[in-house]
């Protein structure tokens, strides 16, 4: 049974997942942030971070519209396109602290169904915890222009699908 | 190509046009700004422009923006003047806006990139700088003629 440390996060509007215990970079209740026009609206502002910009992804939009841009916590995630390549950097809009956790295989279940339906690939599995279920979520490709270019043209043919 | 979005490392010294519209903050390239004119010389025309100037027996329509590059019908009270815009590829057009400033971008300034995430069909977003304890929007004519053309369209032009 092999066991894994791993962040639960909780993001603005109150949706939980979780990174690898290595993808934690930072978490700040005092980042200076920037709202930027002309993007998707799961992503409405840039976190000035280190002297760089960070993107802010506002998970929680993707689950619920009516979640606001009203960010004021932020984690910083680390994640890689590729092996061998930098690190990239985004922010995540955050509502509590992270929270340091094991868990083991035995956890392991099946994906909400909203993944299945409308967000497949963005979860790389999920495990129960505390009675919820839990995706681990593949910062890489939330991060991707394939995310944003596959957000558009759902948009553009209607949703369909359950709800989360 | 810009030359503020060659990499980092690389340095570089560009002079850039530094442009109010609102508490938007938006830089172009100074290269591709040909001149600064008062926006009440402007004559009428066709919309989605708000007026037009003829500057060495060339048209430059003039269009206005909100903060939110949302393409106006018509300029708003603190817009009081228009740069004139020369692309590279030809294009040129007037853009308003209520100040315009130069600014020398140095090797000490801190700029990114925008991110894959953040971009959208269209966008005229190129860049982002740290100046002034402000986020400043860097983009440069071409990208601005693309999203004129674009809001154009949703606008019923």
């Amino acid at each position: 049974m092999a066991r894994s440390k791993a962040w639960m996060l909780t993001s603005h509007g109150g949706f939980s997942f979780a990174v690898g215990e290595l993808a934690m970079v930072e978490y700040s209740i005092e980042a200076e942030i920037f709202p930027v026009p002309l993007t998707p609206k799961h992503c409405p502002a840039v976190a000035y971070w280190r002297r760089r910009f960070v993107p802010i992804i506002n998970y929680g939009k993707l689950f619920d519209p009516q979640v606001n841009d009203d960010i004021r916590q932020i984690g910083v995630l680390a994640y890689q396109t590729q092996p061998h390549t930098p690190l990239q950097h985004v922010a995540i809009a955050l509502d509590h602290s992270p929270r340091s956790i094991i868990v083991d295989d035995e956890q392991a279940c099946e994906l909400p169904m909203v993944f299945a339906y409308r967000y497949p690939d963005l979860a790389i599995s999920s495990f129960a915890f505390d009675d919820k279920t839990i995706p681990i979520l593949d910062i890489g490709y939330l991060c991707s222009a394939a995310f944003v270019t596959r957000q558009s043209s759902k948009k553009t043919q209607g949703r369909s699908g359950p709800g989360h | 190509v810009n030359n503020y979005t060659s990499q980092k490392s690389i340095g570089y010294d560009a002079k850039l046009s530094l442009l109010s519209i609102g508490e938007r903050r938006i830089a172009v390239p100074q290269k591709e700004v040909v001149n600064v004119l008062l926006l009440q010389d402007a004559v009428p025309a066709k919309p989605p422009a708000v007026g037009q100037f003829e500057y060495h027996e060339t048209i430059f329509p003039v269009y206005a923006f909100t903060a939110q590059f949302e393409l106006l019908a018509s300029t708003t009270s603190s817009q009081h003047y228009a740069i004139l815009i020369v692309g590279d590829s030809g294009v040129r057009f007037s853009l308003c806006c209520d100040n315009v400033e130069s600014l020398s971008v140095t090797t000490d300034m801190d700029w990114d990139r925008v991110p894959d995430c953040m971009r959208l069909t269209a966008s005229p977003l190129e860049s982002f700088l740290y100046y002034d304890n402000q986020l400043i929007i860097m983009t440069d004519a071409q990208s601005l003629w693309r999203w004129i053309e674009h809001a154009g369209k949703q606008h019923g032009a």
